[in-house]
């Protein structure tokens, strides 16, 4: 049953890629269910016009394996429920998870996060490209924000070629590339780009020049930066204008860490894309997505974040 | 405002010890500051917290009922003027002071009222407050504890000397000096002040169940899940080191 799937999948595949070689206008149209929703919209054939008051969408895909699918659960009853599609990328469906999306042909460990997210990204492209203007990628141990997530991303133009995240330098990619652990969003035309152009050239071995490093291992977040940065989507500065950051890709106590010897704070130092600050500084008060928030800590930041309330709240 | 602010100063005093003086700075640096009066009980003063208090006693858990007691003649001594309200508090205590002022604001400060998390116990009809998440005292309750502890009386079940449970044994104590202690619950009848931690509190039933037997003894029914704890909390427990930046952070910090 699953060979037959793939099967299908990779002729769809084939068959856009035939089809949707030109760059495509499909994209910034607007769909019925949108229409229907705000009908002061209006497209004529040539110009699509959007009103300043609409929203985009988010879709949030979580990366999960069978291990953790309790996470799932837990990220379903917090910050899940804001997302406006909501899906779970894993190896295997089971009692804990049974809406979970299986990839194919992946084997869930480290070492083939890259792989996954190949196919997660070309699962995307096939089923939901339409569902949002925005694509949200987290690991099971991540907690995000979605309203500040809809502040940054309103300062953006969501037809384009777009990534946003928390930026490390690299030698390899001038103009960095995105933190696979506190997340990263992608227009839809990144992930258009990517599965168009940047995948098939991964399976036919024949072509030399790989536009994307081939085969599902490696560095899941340096190769999509690299690969990306191929195919001309921009890497954007997502800090406040405080020039704080908002993606956090440490846990927040490491990011608190100051005056105190912290080692994993070295490496961030160093490769971090812009300066970073650390201490209380560190974090943007708009901050969209915290990393290493595991299991039951989601209630926790839940609680904190959108729970608590404050009797004559002063400014800082 | 400013003049609730006036009749209603909190005075915070934390009780803290050499090993962890550097918990102490971090509150300094966070909630701490928000406290009218802030003041740090000891056992030696050192270059980590060089404002600690030093108070005469031995600085073990067997002995923090001794140390308790030298904390509240020392405020009675020193600084019964200084406020209307004294909160203890632990160093790892991270509290939401404008909540505080907010349900403070609802009680008589000059009657003597004890608040705090509430645990039922046989000896103490009303009920002791935790030591955990910290509890109120008003300056009469303070005045009644210290000046009964010079006119002991025989048939008391109030024990004095420097060992037992703390939080316990001020509950005993102050049930017989007549000071109240009272419901800090809110209009939904949720907690405000948090003896565990928030993870327990949020999911401990799904936890192991040793640990739910605790609850057992709380003087009013706990509710479990997201509904445990009060949108208007004062004090949560276990916040321990940079956590209480963290905390900082999430409650004032993001937007």
């Amino acid at each position: 049953m699953n060979s037959i799937k793939r099967y299908i999948q990779y002729s769809k595949l084939g068959l856009l890629a035939v089809h949707l070689l030109a760059p495509s206008f499909e994209y910034t149209s607007i769909n019925i269910n949108e229409l229907s929703q705000q009908p002061t919209v209006f497209q004529t054939a040539d110009q699509p016009v959007t009103l300043e008051t609409k929203r985009d969408r988010i879709l949030c895909w979580v990366t999960t394996s069978p291990k953790t699918h309790s996470r799932a659960q837990l990220i379903k009853d917090t910050w899940g429920s804001r997302c406006d599609k909501l899906i779970f990328m894993s190896s295997i469906q089971d009692d804990t998870l049974p809406d979970a999306i299986i990839l194919p042909t992946v084997n869930d460990t480290y070492e083939n996060l890259w792989g996954k997210t190949q196919e997660a990204l070309k699962y995307l492209y096939l089923h939901h490209l339409d569902d949002a203007e925005w694509f949200y990628k987290a690991d099971d141990d991540t907690y995000a924000v979605l309203e500040n997530m809809h502040y940054l991303l309103s300062g953006f133009d969501a037809s384009t070629a777009l990534y946003l995240g928390f930026k490390y330098k690299n030698p390899g990619v001038r103009q960095g590339f995105m933190s696979g652990g506190s997340g990263y969003v992608l227009t839809k035309e990144a992930i258009r780009r990517f599965v168009e152009i940047g995948l098939p050239k991964l399976n036919s071995p024949q072509i030399s020049h790989n536009v994307c490093v081939s085969g599902p291992k490696g560095l899941e977040d340096l190769n999509l930066g690299s690969c990306l940065a191929k195919l001309n989507v921009t890497a954007g500065d997502s800090r406040d204008k405080s020039d704080m950051e908002r993606f956090l890709p440490m846990s927040l106590e490491n990011m608190m860490c100051g005056n105190l010897n912290c080692p994993e704070n070295d490496f961030l130092q160093q490769w971090a894309f812009y300066p970073l600050k650390m201490g209380i500084e560190c974090c943007s008060p708009y901050a969209v997505s915290f990393h290493y928030v595991r299991d039951h800590e989601l209630k926790i930041y839940e609680y904190l974040i959108y729970g608590l309330r404050m009797y004559e709240r002063r400014n800082n | 405002s400013e003049e609730l602010n006036k009749r209603n100063r909190i005075l915070c005093w934390i009780i803290t010890s050499p090993k962890t003086h550097s918990r102490a700075q971090l509150i300094k640096q966070t909630w701490g500051r928000r406290c009218d009066k802030l003041l740090f009980m000891s056992s030696s003063q050192d270059d980590t917290l060089p404002e600690a208090i030093p108070l005469p006693v031995n600085d073990t858990y067997a002995n923090l009922w001794g140390k308790t007691q030298e904390a509240l003649k020392y405020l009675y001594r020193h600084h019964l003027e200084d406020a209307e309200w004294f909160y203890k508090a632990d160093d790892d205590t991270y509290a939401v002071m404008e909540n505080m002022r907010h349900l403070l604001s609802s009680f008589n400060a000059s009657s003597p009222l004890h608040l705090g998390f509430k645990y039922e116990h046989p000896k103490v009809r009303q009920g002791f407050m935790s030591g955990g998440s910290g509890y109120v005292l008003t300056k009469e309750a303070i005045r009644r504890f210290v000046e009964f502890k010079n006119n002991s009386t025989s048939g008391s079940q109030c024990v004095l000397n420097h060992e037992g449970a703390e939080d316990l044994n001020l509950g005993i104590c102050l049930e017989e000096l007549n000071v109240t202690a009272v419901d800090s619950r809110d209009e939904n009848k949720v907690e405000r002040f948090l003896p565990w931690s928030l993870e327990d509190m949020i999911c401990g039933h799904l936890k192991n169940p040793g640990f739910w037997y605790l609850r057992e003894f709380s003087y009013f029914p706990l509710k479990q899940d997201m509904n445990c704890c009060s949108p208007y909390a004062v004090a949560f427990h276990y916040v321990k080191d940079y956590q209480l930046k963290v905390y900082e952070y999430l409650i004032y910090g993001l937007r």
